[in-house]
């Protein structure tokens, strides 16, 4: 199922050009929205949500253009903002409860439901507190809770990890991961964390001076131009200078650890690798420790799709 | 081994977090919830004990007078409507200047302060709805304390034989009150919701709120009574404005031509008090549809 789909989306403001020409298609799960400040995340984020009308092009949201049918949308979304600001004087019962029936639940179900989520985001014992004494954590917690008590089908989180220790971060992480493989809420998360991202999500897009950069499966986006890692205990050179005789491209580094390229990205390429690797090991009589296939992390896929800094326009909201 | 005759019929009802499969409103109701938790909130609702003090202290100045003359019907009825137009003049408008100048920023501007306001917009509320919701919480409160004191008075001197004599009467009193209530509340509204679109700090939009009522009506007074300028400048104090057309809706006497404007033609009165409205609740979507919210 499509959650978001849009094509050549253009946003203005004033002679700025936040978006210029968005194409994407975002599916089920947990998808990452990376881009550096200015790329224009929070622009398009306001667009899904249907908070600013786009200048061109096409957007749906779970089937329904947002500047059509904004409240519509929005109903059926969750959304947990950067900032931490909350209302310090309400606890965090009444404020996931406001939030539920704003977006359509009954009174009554609102208030079971807000006890429910914040059982689930780990504030149960808390939930009768003023927002106001919380740590950032908890209160990372309050939004995240606000934003799916109603169990919407998309949950937009900007920043969720902002602020938190380590731990914390980890049980965030978590509990992310949790709503999207449990309870069946896609994900969209925008961050600038991008081992969390890489963690956490199934998919990513990678925004750059309002373009899409890149798109598609973590998996995928990391295997590209993959090759092996070969870790020997000792002749790594003797191992590459076999590899390359084999007409594999090969690099030794070090003593110990043997770089493969394969011929081009497949199964059939990495499969046909592992056999070249294992009969140089025998010929050779070496002793091997691992044979892994190499990925890239996200980072060095991410640092590869951006642009010149001076190539990206500002984003003014 | 015991038979439980119960045991067909016990079922473990699991709480936790699930999809939630239960009715839903459609977005239009956002409004409602909105506007019904502002009312609360107002009012000081699940706050602390000093968030309720500006609702119990405007309601406090609003129906004191009429408390004490309903007191004093019910012990002596031959004291008759003693005071019943100064109740219908002075003390409501009181209140109702003292609740929107203090609790209509500690909303509206604590919404924007307190990061509320981009959780409400990114909901069904859009931002003319969320402003509707907002403006129509405080005309309530403000209307409910302009009228609740004058109905109170009508029924009481009514069943002490002071009051309405007729069916017919007592229906016009209440319509009149109605209109007047009204009247009351309706410019003090769009002026404060105006004041708070305009402000980001609560304190700041209080102190504008008060002078925005207050100033205009020193100036214009001054210059009606010394000045010797036509009444009909008038029309450019907001708070004299809404109290004549209240009494004039009423059908109160006019007797201090300054407090009420009583040289100036009912149409223009009631020209200005729309006019005011209008402009005031205008600037008040204007500026909330161009508001930047933090995210």
């Amino acid at each position: 199922m499509v959650i978001v789909e849009s094509a050549g989306v253009v946003k203005r403001f004033g002679s700025t050009v936040a978006l210029s020409g968005v194409d994407v298609t975002i599916g089920e799960g947990v998808t990452g929205l990376l881009g550096a400040n200015g790329a224009g995340k929070t622009t398009l984020l306001t667009l899904v949500l249907g908070l600013r009308e786009r200048d061109a092009g096409r957007l749906s949201v779970l089937g329904v253009d947002p500047d059509v049918a904004g409240p519509e949308v929005r109903q059926r979304l969750g959304f947990a903002p950067e900032h931490h600001h909350l209302p310090g004087d309400m606890t965090a019962a009444d404020l996931v409860a406001h939030i539920a029936r704003l977006h359509g639940l009954p009174h009554v179900r609102a208030t079971q439901r807000a006890s429910d989520t914040l059982w689930e985001v780990g504030l149960g014992e808390e939930r009768f507190r003023p927002i106001g004494t919380m740590s950032t954590g908890q209160r990372q917690r309050v939004k995240l809770a606000q934003a799916v008590a109603h169990h919407p089908e998309l949950v937009i989180l900007d920043e969720p990890t902002d602020g938190l220790d380590p731990m914390q971060r980890t049980d965030m992480l978590a509990l992310i991961s949790r709503l999207s493989t449990q309870h069946g809420i896609n994900v969209l998360i925008s961050s600038h964390h991008l081992q969390e991202v890489e963690r956490v999500c199934t998919s990513v897009v990678m925004l750059d001076a309002g373009r899409v950069a890149r798109a598609g499966q973590v998996s995928e986006l990391t295997a590209t131009e993959a090759g092996l890692v070969v870790e020997v205990y000792e002749r790594a050179a003797e191992l590459a200078a076999a590899l390359e005789t084999a007409g594999f491209t090969a690099r030794a580094e070090g003593d110990e650890v043997v770089r493969l390229a394969t011929v081009s990205p497949g199964p059939d390429s990495e499969s046909a690798c592992a056999d070249a690797v294992r009969d140089a090991v025998a010929d050779l009589e070496l002793r091997l420790r691992s044979v892994l296939p190499e990925h890239r992390s996200l980072a060095e896929v991410f640092s590869a799709s951006q642009g010149e800094p001076g190539d990206r326009p500002g984003d003014p909201s | 081994m015991s038979d439980w005759a119960g045991g067909q019929q016990a079922q473990i009802f699991e709480g936790g977090f699930r999809p939630y499969t239960g009715p839903r409103l459609p977005p239009q109701q956002s409004f409602r919830s909105l506007y019904t938790y502002s009312l609360g909130r107002l009012l000081g609702r699940k706050r602390r004990f000093r968030s309720k003090l500006i609702g119990l202290a405007s309601f406090f100045v609003a129906w004191i007078r009429a408390v004490v003359l309903i007191f004093l019907a019910t012990l002596f009825s031959e004291l008759g409507e003693l005071g019943f137009d100064t109740v219908r003049e002075y003390y409501p408008q009181a209140g109702v200047v003292l609740f929107c100048v203090l609790a209509t920023p500690l909303l509206l501007n604590t919404d924007r302060s307190s990061g509320l306001l981009s959780l409400y917009l990114a909901s069904p509320l859009s931002r003319r709805r969320y402003l509707n919701a907002q403006a129509a919480s405080v005309f309530t409160l403000l209307f409910a304390m302009a009228l609740v004191p004058l109905l109170a008075l009508g029924i009481v001197y009514t069943a002490v034989g002071s009051g309405p004599g007729h069916a017919g009467d007592f229906v016009v009193f209440c319509l009149q009150s109605v209109a007047g209530a009204i009247s009351l509340a309706l410019v003090p509204t769009a002026l404060a919701v105006a004041v708070c679109s305009l402000v980001r700090r609560a304190g700041l939009a209080i102190v504008v709120t008060a002078l925005c009522l207050l100033v205009p009506a020193g100036i214009t007074g001054l210059l009606i009574a010394e000045a010797g300028v036509a009444v009909e400048i008038g029309v450019l104090d907001p708070m004299r404005l809404s109290q004549s057309l209240a009494m004039r809706s009423q059908a109160l006497p006019l007797s201090d031509g300054l407090g009420t404007l009583d040289g100036m033609a009912t149409w223009l009165v009631v020209l200005a008090n729309v006019a005011w409205a209008a402009l005031l609740g205008g600037v008040a979507h204007w500026r909330y549809g161009r508001l930047e919210v933090e995210r």
